[in-house]
């Protein structure tokens, strides 16, 4: 069942904490091919786009909602903006509150716009983000026609395969063959 | 106080197929269409492209370089334009970062940067507010010499 306008006004619970570690920090600093002095020493700063890291994990309770019906590989990102409150600090542990604030379908096309506030471990706001996805629901269609399509290939096999792979307790590649068959079901 | 036009030493910085497979790690996304041509391909796309929020912060650098201190950054956003395609080549693509204060106020510096590859936008209404450097900075002393120069 695809995302409607409906949906609209969603919003999800906060995950567990984000705790930020030196470690990670390091490699996303490399991953900028950032040397920046600040980024290291005894009381290093954040960069402030690691936001995004600390809102991706929001951003996945969207796509992990059965009733929207998005994955990640057909979404592309729009837009994206960050306002932060305070510096992000390597003490941090983040919390961030996820609404969906509106949906907008043009054709083939959903677009998201969707907000995270991000507090810290003593629920003062850090920073919002809000970002603009776009998905793909032609990709979607065509992912289930390609699926029911391989579903159809596996019903002309002969009987005494299904009828194999429905024994309880069959081997290894019988087991694996039922797999197929369960996924062509569903 | 007038807007000082100050450009920003403009910045250079080339991205192969292997620095979006780190940041993708690093940022803890894994979207395929970031290191599959398949995925990629079904989205329309000619290619892997670069995660957006990773041309995003890439692009910041010409900022924190200038003020020197991140922590000073107050916004920043954008919209991505236009895809950035990584060819699996050893030499990757280009990234060309440039910036102009727009607004100086009493709180804050207001930034814009063009973000370019082969003379092309892939990021565009890229703003960047950041308070205002001490001034003893660098950046500092670029405001004020501008803003001599205004009067």
């Amino acid at each position: 069942m695809p995302i409607t306008t409906a949906h609209a006004g969603r919003s999800y619970p906060p995950l567990a904490p984000y705790e930020l570690s030196r470690a990670k920090l390091e490699e996303f600093t490399t991953a900028l091919q950032d040397s920046n002095p600040a980024y290291t020493g005894e009381r290093p700063a954040i960069p402030p786009t690691f936001a995004a890291v600390a809102t991706f994990r929001n951003w996945q309770q969207l796509i992990d909602d059965p009733e929207l019906g998005l994955a990640l590989r057909r979404l592309i990102h729009a837009d994206q903006s960050f306002e932060l409150f305070r510096p992000i600090e390597l003490e941090d542990s983040f919390e961030g509150w996820t609404t969906l604030e509106d949906v907008k379908i043009r054709g083939h096309l959903e677009y998201l716009f969707v907000r995270v506030d991000v507090t810290d471990q003593h629920g003062q706001l850090i920073g919002t983000s809000r970002a603009t996805f776009i998905h793909n629901r032609a990709a979607a269609d065509a992912e289930e026609a390609a699926k029911a399509a391989k579903a159809d290939a596996a019903d002309l096999q002969p009987s005494s395969q299904a009828a194999e792979s429905a024994a309880p307790a069959s081997a290894g590649q019988s087991k694996a063959d039922g797999a197929v068959g369960s996924e062509a079901l569903s | 106080m007038s807007p000082a036009n100050v450009a920003l030493p403009p910045l250079a910085i080339r991205i192969t197929r292997a620095d979006v497979i780190r940041y993708a790690g690093a940022a803890t996304d894994f979207n395929p269409i970031h290191w599959s041509d398949r995925h990629a391909a079904a989205l329309k796309l000619p290619g892997v492209i670069a995660h957006g929020l990773f041309t995003m912060a890439l692009a910041l650098r010409i900022v924190t370089d200038w003020i020197e201190d991140p922590r000073s950054v107050i916004s920043y956003s954008c919209r991505f334009g236009r895809p950035v395609f990584v060819p699996d080549t050893d030499e990757g693509v280009e990234l060309q970062v440039n910036g102009r204060v727009s607004d100086v106020a009493a709180d804050k510096v207001t930034i814009r940067l063009h973000v370019t590859v082969n003379g092309a936008p892939v990021l565009t209404k890229v703003v960047c507010e950041v308070k205002p450097p001490p001034p003893d900075s660098a950046a500092g002393r670029a405001l004020a010499a501008a803003a001599a120069e205004n009067l």
